[in-house]
């Protein structure tokens, strides 16, 4: 993501390029690497459908970077705007719903495999018993974060109260001083 | 540049489009360098699985041995016991935690992605080529490895060649990347007590010229990215280490409610009958001279020289279980079969299916003290699952190789 060097510093033959000799042979290298390793994994021996390696090897980026990362900014934006000034109350709301969202979406995307479970017939070929209720458990998990997160939540609530129990408006300055 | 307008149009190439405050590059910085040591132990570990399946022998490679682009194939040693445990324990375990890293890693980074004006010179287009390149192979190591590990396999696919040449595709791509961030890494360690205003950049690429509310500090997010990996390597972790920690995997298939002595493939799926491993069952060591072979039934093994020791059964899906194995040791077995400097022996299962009904082993596995022929397990016969009548055992081994329902030892 490094902007190649300034051009003004660049020799001349250089200059139209945009970059020194080290960027370009660096990249050469890769890109024979590249070009190497992908003309193995799409032998049609090894890929009869290059099409649906060709959709893996560019689905992770373009799901990720199109679809999941502007959906959760969208998701907290959309929280941030429902919560409305919440950095200004004595103690903040977002971060007691973004930790145990964040957690527990981790680890269903990490574990999406076992928690949603597509081919629930390999699990018991290869173990030979049934699966356990792993949407069961992730759904306890993610219940056991959320009652966490609101334990905390009114645990400093309280302390905040206390620490500033005649105050007439709910102003966070005496939270945020700290 | 006529064609490309100075100003970025509406959206995401904006620089005050993405607000969050606790952007920068030294956050990127951080981020980046505990991602550098997990891609560092997932991928020596993964070049060592290769080399613990000794494509060198007989016909255990997986990928085309004359396009094997690993120089590093040595004879994989047969110990210490944990060896393969630990390593591929470690393989799959760090490259699950790798998925909340490479989330925050992206996060911090997005803004890059749509950085205005887009390449300008050849130079910089190659650099976004070699970044797309990056990315495209650490989500697809990430997905095709989480999916094999979890016993998933949406794709029409060879497995181990994608994630193998994979691999080589990613170690590449961050090579480079890491050769060309370093300037940028070394800068950021100096402004870590650098403090600017809300809204000034300083030059900074990854900071915003319109800082939304600060809603979390840097710190905040570094220690969420923690705690998500936290309960990552909680969720599957135990698995690998066994003991009580197996009751805490609850995500990993040999986690928690699984048996603390699983199996990776049934009899049943193995297609392994009655009349395959009954009282007929016996067990061939042919003769490498062309005489006839050495038959012997399992009475035969149980009335040579028993040794029990206690061994791991490590699979390269990242499990392992520790178990107490009884049987005859295989340097035995060679001598029996009148080769008793064996340099290889070739495996072969009684099973009809599966693809690892047959494997090649080398001199470090015949002759090792502890690499055993069990024929018993904690005490009693295997159970059909496990291998009966015999199954090889061996220090330090992948759990495939570990060959299951034998009938037949070619020694050479």
């Amino acid at each position: 993501m490094s902007a190649p060097a300034d051009r003004p510093t660049l020799r001349r033959p250089w200059r139209w390029w945009g970059a020194g000799p080290a960027h370009l042979i660096g990249h050469l290298l890769v890109i024979a690497v590249a070009a190497f390793a992908l003309s193995v994994m799409f032998e049609e021996r090894f890929a009869p459908r290059p099409w649906n390696l060709l959709l893996w090897l560019l689905g992770g980026a373009v799901l990720h970077d199109l679809v999941l990362l502007p959906a959760y900014s969208a998701v907290n934006i959309a929280a941030g705007r429902l919560l409305g000034a919440d950095h200004e109350r004595a103690v903040p709301i977002l971060n007691h719903l973004r930790v145990p969202a964040v957690l527990s979406g981790v680890l269903l995307l990490t574990f999406a495999p076992r928690i949603l479970d597509g081919q629930p017939q390999n699990y018991e070929r290869a173990l030979g018993h049934a699966p356990p209720d792993y949407l069961g458990r992730w759904l306890a998990v993610t219940a056991a974060f959320a009652v966490g997160s609101a334990l905390v939540y009114v645990v400093r609530r309280l302390r905040a109260d206390r620490a500033s129990p005649d105050r007439s408006a709910p102003a966070g300055a005496a939270e945020r001083s700290r | 540049m006529g064609l490309i307008p100075d100003a970025p149009p509406p959206g995401p190439t904006r620089p005050g489009f993405w607000r969050s405050p606790a952007r920068s590059t030294w956050t990127t910085t951080l981020i980046g360098s505990v991602l550098l040591v997990a891609i560092v132990v997932v991928a020596t570990t993964g070049f060592l699985s290769h080399a613990a399946y000794q494509p060198d022998l007989g016909r255990n490679a997986l990928v085309p041995r004359e396009k094997d682009l690993q120089l590093l194939v040595f004879g994989w040693p047969a110990g210490p016991s944990w060896l393969y445990a630990m390593t591929q324990g470690a393989h799959v375990t760090f490259g699950l935690a790798m998925v909340p890293l490479l989330l925050f890693k992206l996060w911090s980074v997005i803004p890059r992605l749509f950085a205005w004006p887009p390449p300008t010179t050849p130079a910089a287009a190659l650099s976004k080529l070699a970044n797309g390149l990056l990315v495209g192979s650490a989500l697809f190591q990430l997905g095709t490895g989480l999916t094999n590990a979890q016993l998933f396999y949406p794709w029409h696919f060879n497995f181990v060649v994608a994630h193998y040449y994979g691999a080589w595709l990613f170690v590449a791509s961050v090579a480079l990347h890491v050769a060309t961030q370093l300037p940028a890494m070394r800068e950021a360690r100096r402004t870590r007590g650098e403090i600017l205003a809300l809204g000034d950049t300083g030059g900074d690429p990854l900071r915003t010229p319109n800082p939304g509310p600060t809603t979390i500090t840097r710190r905040g997010v570094l220690g969420l990215m923690g705690a998500s990996t936290g309960a990552v390597v909680l969720g599957s972790a135990g698995q690998a280490v066994g003991g009580p920690l197996r009751d805490l995997a609850l995500f990993a298939p040999r986690g928690a409610g699984s048996d603390d002595f699983p199996v990776n493939k049934t009899a049943k799926v193995a297609r392994i009958t009655q009349e395959l491993v009954g009282a007929s069952w016996r067990l061939e060591l042919p003769s490498p001279s062309g005489g006839p072979p050495v038959v012997l039934s399992r009475a035969d093994l149980l009335a040579m020289p028993q040794h029990t020791h206690a061994l791991p059964i490590a699979c390269v899906e990242g499990w392992s279980s520790m178990q107490t194995w009884t049987g005859v040791r295989l340097a035995d077995l060679a001598a029996r079969a009148g080769v008793p400097e064996a340099q290889t022996v070739h495996v072969v299962s009684v099973q009809p299916a599966g693809a690892f009904k047959q494997t090649t082993l080398g001199h470090a596995q015949i002759h090792a003290d502890r690499g055993l022929l069990a024929l018993q397990v904690n005490g009693a016969d295997l159970s059909l699952d496990h291998g009966y009548p015999a199954r090889i055992i061996v220090p330090a081994l992948p759990g495939v190789h570990c060959t299951k329902w034998v009938g037949r030892l070619e020694f050479a």
